[in-house]
């Protein structure tokens, strides 16, 4: 799996586009803006966008960081076990001032947590500034 | 030649800005400071102030422009070295000004900096890290969304990009001699 994170609006989506040539390659993108259920996978390399958007509907649906964690390793290690190449995008927005707003502060939580995760589970994770990319981990394959 | 300097609040950025706009200067080269923020109240002023008062200790001569809106129409010389503070009310300036409309602001600020940059020797941009927080309200989602693609552009375009943390800047791009903030 490969992580790819950075702020909001720093083009993380097209650093995935142009490092992976998907304009003239076959993928399957799914992007939790537009869906919130996980997706069957299809294709041989599959990106996961909007990452935190999916730990924000665990969430919802769960209630509590815990159990929103719990089902969320769960789903990783499903795409974990895929023999495919698997990307996964998320916005990095654990950094800042505590929000007032519990469910806001839940949900922080939630995504530093599965963030943590995901980078764990990955074996090459790029954070994304501007459009340059900086690899923070790559394992020997 | 463009140079992308970019960081938190009181990160070092605009001292930063200004030591590389005095390394480009020589000769009959100018040092223009572009302020871009508007005057709105006295915490602002005091923010000013600050500015100018380091600028008028540096030993340099800086002629300073204070305007937040087309920016292109500034007029320059092929020696000038400008240094404009900052992208982030530049954006604000051209997002609500009245006669134009907002969702082109960031197209309209991309294409007065490169016309501007093309014109003069160097150009020195300060801007401000976005945040890493979600957030909320649809206007401040879309002037992100917007200072975001500029930001994305300019780093395309310049030759130096430079993140200031805490005062030590990390240069993503290009490279710096190295200057004592």
């Amino acid at each position: 799996m490969h992580f790819v994170t950075g702020g909001a609006f720093n083009g993380k989506k097209k650093w995935v586009i142009d490092f992976y040539g998907l304009e003239k390659t076959p993928h399957q993108w799914h992007s939790f803006y537009k869906k919130t259920e996980a997706p069957a996978f299809t294709e041989e390399i599959v990106v996961l966008e909007g990452i935190e958007r999916y730990v924000r509907i665990l969430l919802e649906r769960f209630e509590t960081p815990e159990k929103a964690r719990l089902l969320f390793r769960k789903e990783l290690e499903k795409w974990k076990k895929e023999d495919r190449t698997v990307i996964l995008i998320g916005t990095d927005i654990t950094k800042g001032i505590v929000p007032m707003n519990a469910f806001d502060r839940f949900f922080r939580d939630t995504a530093g947590w599965c963030f943590q995760d995901v980078a764990a589970a990955s074996g090459r994770v790029d954070t994304v500034w501007y459009g340059i990319g900086e690899t923070i981990k790559e394992e020997a394959k | 030649m463009i140079i992308f300097i970019t960081g938190g609040v009181r990160s070092g950025k605009s001292g930063l800005a200004e030591e590389l706009a005095m390394q480009q200067t020589y000769k009959d080269g100018r040092l223009v400071y572009i302020a871009c923020g508007r005057r709105t109240d006295s915490e602002m002023d005091a923010r000013i102030g600050h500015h100018q008062e380091r600028r008028a200790r540096s030993g340099a001569t800086w002629i300073t422009v204070e305007q937040s809106v087309d920016l292109g129409q500034i007029h320059t010389t092929a020696s000038d070295i400008l240094l404009i503070d900052c992208v982030t009310t530049l954006l604000a300036g051209e997002f609500f000004r009245e006669d134009k409309p907002s969702c082109g602001a960031d197209e309209r600020v991309v294409r007065d900096l490169l016309a501007l940059a093309g014109r003069v020797r160097a150009v020195i941009l300060v801007s401000n890290e976005l945040s890493f927080e979600p957030m909320s309200g649809s206007m401040t989602v879309q002037y992100a969304k917007k200072l975001g693609l500029i930001h994305q552009r300019l780093v395309q375009e310049c030759e130096i990009a430079i993140l200031v943390e805490h005062g030590i800047p990390v240069v993503k791009k290009g490279r710096i001699s190295c200057v004592e903030l």
